[in-house]
C-alpha cells in the first residue's frame, strides 16, 4: 500500500527541465560541432578564465582604505537582508504568500499513526555530519517539534539520535516543546534522545543498531546529511519502515530518492519548517526569498538576451567585473 | 531572564558580524568603529567559553556517572566502561604528549648539526662533500647519529596507534558498507514505477553507456552500421548525450536549486544571527 509513492519531484518540474532542456539542445549540439573545430581556439578562453578565482579571493583581501567597502556581492546581500527583514514585517501584519502542498508534509500523520498502529516507535535524525555549525540544524527543529507533537497525540514513542553534544540540547529542546504543546510533556524519557559520538560513521553504525533493535515503523530523516544517508534509509527499508527525508545535500538526494518513500528536495526543505510551524516570521521570510528568486531570475534572464547581442558585450564585461 | 541575556548576546553579535561585513574592518568606518580590535576580543571570548565549555563537560561526566555508580543506578557497568575509556584514552594523549615532547627537543637540539650534514651531502662533487663532511664536528656527527638512530627506530605513539589500527580501519569498513547498499539502491531506482522513475532510469542508462569506453564503442558501432561518420553527432551517439545531459540538464538543474538554496541558507542564517529562529534559545513550556 505504501509503496511507490515517491513523489518528490513534482511533474510540473520535470517537464518544465524536459523543455529547457528541448531549448538548449540545439546550442548543446552546435557547441559540440563547434568544439571540434575550434579547441584550439577555446582552450585558452578556459585557461583564462581560471586565474580569476583568486584574483576574486584576493580582491576582499586588499584593504580598500576607502569609508566603506562597497561591492555588488555586498550590495546583493544586502538586498536580501533588507528583503527578508520586510518580509518578516508584512507576515507580523498578516500579509503571507502561500505555500502549495509539499506531498512529504502531508504525509506526517499517516506515517506516526502506522507506527502506533504497528506498536513500534518513531524516529527523528539530523544525520551525523548536521552539527551545530549547519543552518539545516535550525530548518529541522519545527519538523521534530511537530513529529513530537504527533507522537504525543497517538500515543507513539520516539527514537532521536544525536551525534554532537551541542546538538543534543536543542533536539531534546524541540521534543519537549512539542510533547509540551500537545499537553504529553510527561511522556518523554531521557533515554528516547541517545548521544551517538564519534563522527558519522560511528554515529550511523550505532543508530542503525538502535533501529534494529527497535524496528521502527516510521523514519524521519531531516537536516544535513553526508555519506550516512544510505546506511539509515537502507537500515530504515530492511525493518520496514515508512521512511521520509529532507535535505538540501543534492548529492545525497539521490539516494533518499531511491530509498524512501517520499523525499522533501532543496528548497522545499527549506519551506518545510515555514509550512509547518506557521511562524510569521519563516512564512515572511520564505515569501521574500520567492520575491528575491524571481528578481534573480528575471536577472538572469535580461543577462541571457543580453549576452545574445553583441552589442552589449562591454557592459557585460562591466558588469562581470563589478560582480568579482 | 535568561533566555534575555541570550537573546542579547546573539543580536550584539548579530549586530558586530553584519557590521563587519559592510563597512570592513580596514576602512575608515571600520577603524574609527574599532572593529578589528573588538574581533579579536570576540574570538578570545569564544575560545575562553568553548576551554570552559570542555571542563564543564568532563566535570558533568564524572558527576552524572559517578552518581549511577554510587547509587547503582539501572546500567551502572555502562558507567564505568565510559570512565575506564576516559581514563585509557586520556592516558594515550598524555603518553604521546610526552612522546612528541621528547621528539620536538631531539628536533631542536639537532637542528643545527643536521643542517650543516644535509649541505654537505647535497655538495655534488666529491671532493668538496668530503671536505663538507670532514669540517662537521664529533659533537654535531654524535647529533646527527643520535637523530638518525632515533628516527630509524620504532616509537609506539599509542594515539596514532588508536586511531590508525582501530578507529580508520572500522570507519573504513564502514564507508565500505556503502558498496553493498548503493547496489542495492539502485536496483531499486531502476525499477520502472512511474514517469519521473523511467525518465530517471533511460537518463542512468545513457550516464552509465556513455560514460563507459563500451558505449563508446558501441555508439561508433551503430554509427558505421547506419552509414554515419563515427565523428558526428547523432542520436545514437551516446557520449555526446551522457555529456550533454551531464553539462546542461544536471548542472542547469543543480544551479537552480543552489540559488534557491542559497538564499534560503542566507536568510535562515539572518534569522539565527537576529535571535528570530525558533529552537536556538526558545523553550515553549517544556517544563524547564
Amino acid at each position: 500500500m505504501r509503496r511507490n509513492r515517491n513523489v518528490s519531484s513534482p511533474r510540473k518540474t520535470l517537464y518544465l527541465t524536459l523543455l529547457l532542456a528541448v531549448i538548449a539542445m540545439p546550442r548543446a549540439v552546435l557547441a559540440s560541432q563547434g568544439d571540434s573545430t575550434t579547441q584550439a581556439s577555446t582552450q585558452p578562453t578556459a585557461v583564462s578564465v581560471t586565474p580569476a578565482q583568486p584574483d576574486e579571493q584576493q580582491a576582499d583581501a586588499q584593504p580598500s582604505n576607502g569609508w566603506l567597502k562597497v561591492s555588488v556581492r555586498r550590495g546583493g546581500v544586502a538586498l536580501i537582508v533588507v528583503a527578508v527583514l520586510l518580509g518578516i514585517w508584512f507576515a507580523r501584519r498578516g500579509k503571507v504568500l502561500p505555500i502549495r502542498d509539499i506531498p512529504g508534509l502531508m504525509v506526517f500523520e499517516e506515517a506516526v499513526a502506522r507506527a502506533t498502529e504497528m506498536g513500534r516507535p518513531t524516529l527523528f535524525t539530523t544525520g551525523g555530519a548536521c552539527d551545530l555549525k549547519r543552518v539545516q540544524l535550525f530548518a529541522s527543529m519545527p519538523v521534530l517539534r511537530r513529529v513530537a507533537e504527533l507522537s504525543g497525540e497517538l500515543g507513539n514513542h520516539m527514537m532521536v539520535p544525536c551525534c554532537y553534544a551541542e546538538t543534543m540540547s536543542v533536539h531534546v529542546n524541540a521534543m519537549k516543546d512539542g510533547l509540551a504543546s500537545v499537553g504529553a510533556i510527561d511522556a518523554f524519557r531521557v533515554d528516547d534522545v541517545r548521544f551517538f559520538p564519534g563522527g558519522q560513521f560511528f554515529f550511523a553504525i550505532a543508530s542503525m543498531g538502535w533501529m534494529l533493535e527497535e524496528r521502527p515503523a516510521a523514519c524521519f530523516y531531516f537536516g544535513y546529511w553526508e555519506a550516512d544517508s544510505l546506511l539509515f534509509a537502507e537500515t530504515g527499508q530492511a525493518v520496514n519502515a515508512m521512511q521520509i527525508a529532507g535535505t538540501d545535500q543534492l548529492y545525497q538526494v539521490p539516494f533518499f530518492i531511491a530509498a524512501c518513500d517520499y523525499t522533501i528536495i532543496g528548497e522545499e526543505f527549506w519551506a518545510t519548517s515555514a509550512k509547518i510551524s506557521q511562524d510569521p516570521c519563516l512564512l515572511g521570510s520564505l515569501g521574500a526569498q520567492d520575491i528575491f528568486k524571481i528578481g534573480v531570475l528575471a536577472f538572469i534572464a535580461i543577462g541571457c538576451v543580453l549576452c545574445t547581442f553583441p552589442w552589449f558585450d562591454d557592459a557585460i564585461t562591466a558588469l562581470r567585473d563589478a560582480m568579482k | 531572564m535568561r533566555q534575555k541575556l541570550i537573546w542579547m548576546a546573539i543580536v550584539f553579535g548579530a549586530v558586530f558580524y553584519i557590521l563587519a561585513f559592510f563597512v570592513g574592518e580596514d576602512t575608515w568606518v571600520g577603524e574609527k568603529l574599532r572593529l578589528s580590535p573588538i574581533n579579536d576580543g570576540l574570538s578570545n571570548s569564544i575560545n575562553v567559553v568553548a576551554t570552559m565549555a570542555l571542563g564543564l563537560g568532563v566535570i558533568n561526566l564524572f558527576y552524572v556517572h559517578g552518581g549511577n555508580v554510587l547509587k547503582r543506578k539501572e546500567g551502572w557497568p555502562l558507567s564505568i566502561v565510559v570512565f575506564a575509556t576516559f581514563g585509557i584514552v586520556f592516558t594515550f594523549m598524555i603518553w604521546e604528549k610526552g612522546i612528541e615532547a621528547t621528539e620536538s627537543a631531539l628536533q631542536a637540539r639537532t637542528q643545527s648539526a643536521l643542517a650543516a650534514y644535509r649541505a654537505a651531502a647535497e655538495i655534488k662533487e666529491p671532493v668538496a662533500r668530503d671536505q663538507a663532511f670532514g669540517a662537521l664536528s664529533a659533537d654535531q656527527m654524535a647529533m646527527v647519529r643520535e637523530y638518525y638512530a632515533y628516527n630509524s627506530t620504532y616509537h609506539f605513539k599509542p594515539r596514532t596507534f588508536y586511531l590508525e589500527s582501530f578507529i580508520n580501519p572500522l570507519a573504513a569498513t564502514v564507508m565500505a558498507l556503502l558498496g553493498f547498499y548503493i547496489t542495492y539502491a539502485a536496483y531499486r531506482a531502476f525499477r520502472v514505477r512511474s514517469l519521473e522513475a523511467t525518465v530517471m532510469m533511460i537518463s542512468a542508462t545513457i550516464m552509465i553507456l556513455g560514460t563507459d569506453p563500451v558505449g563508446e564503442w558501441l555508439s561508433d558501432g551503430l554509427n558505421r552500421l547506419i552509414g554515419v561518420d563515427p565523428g558526428g553527432v547523432t542520436l545514437l551517439d551516446l557520449p555526446f548525450w551522457a555529456d550533454f545531459d551531464n553539462r546542461v540538464m544536471m548542472s542547469g538543474m543543480q544551479r537552480g536549486l543552489w540559488i534557491g538554496i542559497s538564499i534560503a541558507i542566507m536568510a535562515a542564517s539572518l534569522r539565527i544571527l537576529l535571535g528570530l529562529e525558533k529552537g536556538v534559545i526558545e523553550v515553549r513550556s517544556s517544563g524547564d
